[in-house]
């Protein structure tokens, strides 16, 4: 899903607030992000699912919230879907009302199975370091995804092989851990962005069924 | 679940349900009511993540590597395995990978989908990190950004982004300044900031870690 997250290379942005350097605002901050870690255990979310919840938020609220604000209202989805709380118990528990809704998991995330995200994949990596690849145009589904839209359909080469993983796709729906490998592939920004005169490189960590052969290396 | 809340009808104003403030308290008062949370255990979250991680670590690894070359290629080919080294590893850095700043090269790091990085070397990120503006900017005019951070590097310097799409976490070994060979490890941890192990600025600039 190409979301409001996924802003990478996106034109409009103004300076970076360098300024800004501290790692929590208020004491709130604090325990949203403590809380929310919390909350997504209690909910049975995944790391990928819990990703998914915040790219979920509506896109008009991303744009606006601050960071931590996204957190806490990503926990509560994450009780609410996760059967934990009824739909209205934040706000009721708020208001001193009592909550009328009754609890009811909604969601197919699943925990992980098993600690952190590294795994075997089934098959040897398709690709090698220097090959060229070409990045799929489109995420395979409308859920969650790891690929920027900034490299889709593009083409880059394998820099790095950087081992199997749970691929963040399936896993994020509840569809297994589908253990594939990730490449660091190096794009040339004078391709990606070819109105800017850029120079540099840029390396994006991909699944391998982000990636397929290129024409010529077929 | 109960509807009773400390926010009572005793109060004048009505509690802005809104306001995140609020509402994290709300969250947490009914995860505790419900048996799912000990706030002792939210404090110990907070505090072994606002102090004990953080860019200590990270320095303490560059100054390792500014001193003891063989540690140094160690931390270049399994970053994981040399970090372990000293004793750091765990969450948001399974997998850790080290690139190294030089005369001719510069490598940056950024998470344009959300806000990854490198926990048990450099601890939380702070704000600009996360800020919409460094995240779609970065991949597309380093050179700017890096401007903005007071960071200006000649136009022959191979500008490398490093973009942590997946759970690969990225660490700058940033370049050993000049006129530093006279100083120990421990002297050196004190050159290393943070955001030069980002590589938003070079080592001897910017705050200590």
């Amino acid at each position: 899903m190409t979301g409001v997250h996924d802003i990478g290379g996106k034109a409009g942005f103004g300076p970076v607030p360098v300024d800004d350097d501290v790692l929590f605002h208020a004491d709130w901050e604090r325990r949203a992000f403590a809380v929310t870690q919390f909350a997504q255990g209690a909910a049975g979310f995944n790391t990928d699912a819990f990703r998914h919840g915040i790219e979920r938020e509506d896109p008009a609220t991303y744009r606006s919230a601050t960071y931590f604000d996204k957190w806490i209202r990503n926990a509560e989805r994450m009780l609410v879907e996760g059967g934990v709380l009824g739909a209205d118990a934040v706000t009721a528990a708020i208001r001193g009302e009592a909550a009328s809704e009754t609890p009811t998991r909604t969601t197919d995330a699943v925990p992980a199975q098993g600690r952190g995200s590294i795994r075997s994949p089934e098959t040897p990596p398709r690709f090698s370091v220097g090959d060229t690849v070409a990045v799929v145009a489109h995420a395979a589904s409308v859920g969650h995804t790891r690929l920027p839209d900034y490299v889709a359909g593009r083409n880059g080469t394998v820099a790095i092989i950087n081992g199997g993983w749970i691929f963040p796709d399936t896993h994020a729906h509840g569809q297994g851990e589908s253990p594939c490998w990730v490449y660091a592939v190096a794009f040339n920004a004078g391709d990606l962005w070819p109105e800017t005169g850029a120079a540099h490189t840029v390396y994006v960590d991909l699944f391998e069924p982000y990636l397929s052969p290129t024409m010529e290396s077929s | 679940m109960s509807g009773d809340h400390a926010h009572g009808a005793d109060h004048t104003h009505t509690p802005d349900p809104a306001d995140p403030a609020i509402r994290v308290e709300a969250i947490e008062s009914l995860l505790v009511e419900a048996g799912l949370l000990d706030p002792a255990r939210v404090d110990a979250l907070i505090e072994r993540y606002e102090h004990d991680l953080g860019p200590l670590n990270g320095a303490r690894v560059v100054a390792r590597a500014w001193t003891d070359d063989a540690y140094r290629q160690r931390l270049l080919e399994d970053g994981t395995a040399a970090i372990a080294e000293l004793g750091y590893g765990g969450a948001q850095g399974e997998h850790m990978v080290v690139v190294e700043n030089g005369a001719e090269v510069h490598n940056l790091v950024v998470c344009t989908l959300c806000s990854c990085y490198p926990w048990p070397v450099l601890g939380l990120p702070p704000s600009w990190y996360k800020s919409p503006e460094y995240r779609a900017r970065a991949v597309r005019e380093p050179r700017a950004v890096l401007e903005e951070f007071g960071t200006e590097l000649s136009d022959e310097v191979d500008i490398r982004v490093w973009d942590s799409s997946a759970e690969i976490r990225y660490l700058v070994l940033p370049e050993r300044p000049a006129g530093t060979e006279h100083l120990s490890e421990d002297e050196l941890v004190a050159l290393v900031s943070r955001d030069s192990m980002i590589g938003v600025r070079l080592a001897g600039t910017g705050e200590p870690a």
